[in-house]
């Protein structure tokens, strides 16, 4: 034993490679059981793959960098439920990609948000939230309402999206640029926040 | 999540176990041999270490934390869907403290389901709960005990959009509403929104003038009676607002009035029976009933 050691401490190279072999084996046992556990990979009863309003919005709330203040995941811890609504399960969650489960809880956790607000709210919300909810520390986002969604790159991204296996029909594809042109991004934010948490 | 298969199981447990002798052994034969055994190691073939042994606290913990794992790994889940001897399950802790939440902190929720909305207006404990309901649900849009703000009704007043019986102030809570003000801008036109807005004005302010309001009168009667009705008094069946007194949801002014009237309102109350147990709805309307 104190042989093979020593053959392992003087040659440099064998000791990196034992090194990473080490290090590795913790997040291997952690990480792959996991990737072929059926369990986690199966939707929920009501996932669908985001329309290309919605998917747009998404892609505004990870450019405004949203999830650097709101989680959207609920742990199963009491206290949270209470607060937030039910736990989050990885069903609902298939066809984020990348997830925005985040990890930084500045503002309230969001996985629950969907259907909470009327738009009305969302709308004055995003623009002054100040007005709506006076004790917010969260910045004002008044350009969404003027700026116009960039609807050139949705038929890619949907593409793409198919590629990875979310079921866009051709239709929905063809017609994605038509659905979301003209509208703004506050829209589109707004399309996004509404469904999140309503995949259960 | 569900249990692990038996093929994993093996890889990881048999990986665990295996750095754990690993270590073990490795701290035994340390301890057991010779100066010269572990310290004679040349690098490059010149360079050689001096016997310099690392500290004996640092030895001993290294030992005592592998000790340690194996009593952890003993009492506690750590091979698979081995449980332990505590026989800890995170999921059955969860539901566990569910249901003590639901016995401690809902202790005072006990009885109320039977009692009728009068008695629970009534129970000062119970209208506390209910105003604490309000504040952690509601307020963020009707703002502090419900006095409203611009775009969301005041709840505290006898102006009840929906209709302030009871039951259908618990329907609105439960299912939610939804309103559909048109947009009367391209049929009536800029002069006809303009005129309709000051009749409808005028009526509010109590300066209703026959000959200078005539055709904003004659233009409402066509339009917007179905709704609000001869007298603007509203219906809440539809969720029409009455606009003969001055309450102003989306605000007062002719240019909000004007703008009402042009664009529409589509104002929405969110469903909240999948939020709110129907005993909380309960409480929210008795209480709101009695701040009225």
């Amino acid at each position: 034993m104190l042989k093979l050691h020593r053959t392992i401490e003087s040659n440099s190279a064998l000791l990196i490679f034992g090194i990473l072999i080490v290090s590795s084996i913790g997040g291997f046992v952690q990480i792959v059981p996991n990737l072929f556990d059926e369990s986690l990979h199966k939707g929920t009863a009501n996932v669908k793959p985001y329309s290309a309003l919605q998917l747009t919005g998404r892609d505004i709330y990870i450019r405004e960098g949203c999830v650097g203040c709101h989680s959207q995941q609920i742990r199963p811890l009491v206290a949270e439920v209470m607060r937030y609504g039910e736990v989050s399960v990885s069903g609902e969650h298939i066809y984020d990609r990348p997830f925005l489960w985040g990890s930084k809880r500045t503002g309230p956790d969001l996985a629950r948000l969907g259907g909470k607000y009327s738009d009305k709210w969302h709308e004055i919300h995003l623009n002054d939230p100040r007005s709506v909810v006076p004790q917010s520390i969260m910045p004002a986002y008044p350009w969404l309402t003027k700026n116009k969604v960039n609807s050139k790159d949705i038929v890619a991204k949907l593409k793409l999206l198919k590629w990875y296996g979310h079921p866009y029909t051709d239709a929905e594809i063809k017609q994605a640029e038509q659905a979301i042109d003209g509208k703004t991004e506050l829209e589109a934010m707004i399309a996004y926040l509404q469904v999140l948490g309503t995949f259960r | 999540m569900a249990d692990l298969p038996l093929l994993w199981q093996i890889v990881v447990t048999g990986l665990i176990i295996l750095g754990l002798v690993y270590l073990l052994t490795l701290g035994i034969s340390i301890y057991f041999s010779k100066e010269s055994d572990v310290h004679d190691v040349s690098w490059d073939g010149n360079l050689e270490e001096g016997p310099n042994p690392a500290p004996a606290w640092w030895f001993w913990l290294g030992i005592s934390s592998a000790i340690f794992a194996i009593f952890y790994m003993i009492f506690y889940p750590s091979f698979g869907n081995y449980k332990g001897l505590f026989e800890m399950d995170n999921a059955q802790r969860y539901i566990e403290s569910k249901a003590e939440i639901k016995r401690d902190y809902y202790k005072e929720l006990e009885g109320l389901e039977q009692s009728d909305t009068v008695t629970l207006q009534f129970n000062a404990d119970a209208m506390k709960l209910a105003s604490n309901i309000f504040a952690q649900n509601c307020s963020t849009c009707h703002n502090k005990d419900g006095v409203g703000q611009a775009n969301f009704p005041d709840l505290t007043d006898e102006d009840w959009i929906w209709g302030g019986e009871l039951e259908q102030i618990t329907q609105t809570i439960a299912n939610g509403r939804e309103a559909t003000m048109p947009a009367w801008g391209s049929v009536l036109g800029k002069e006809g929104v303009d005129s309709v807005a000051k009749y409808v004005k005028s009526v509010a302010d109590n300066i209703y003038d026959e000959k200078k309001h005539a055709v904003g009168k004659e233009k409402y009667r066509q339009f917007c009676i179905a709704c609000h009705g001869i007298t603007l008094q509203g219906n809440p069946i539809f969720g029409a607002p009455n606009l003969g007194d001055s309450v102003w949801m989306y605000g007062g002014d002719l240019e909000s009035i004007k703008q009402s009237i042009a664009s529409g309102r589509k104002g929405v109350m969110p469903a909240h029976k999948d939020r709110l147990t129907p005993l909380q709805i309960k409480l929210l309307a008795a209480w709101l009933k009695r701040n009225n």
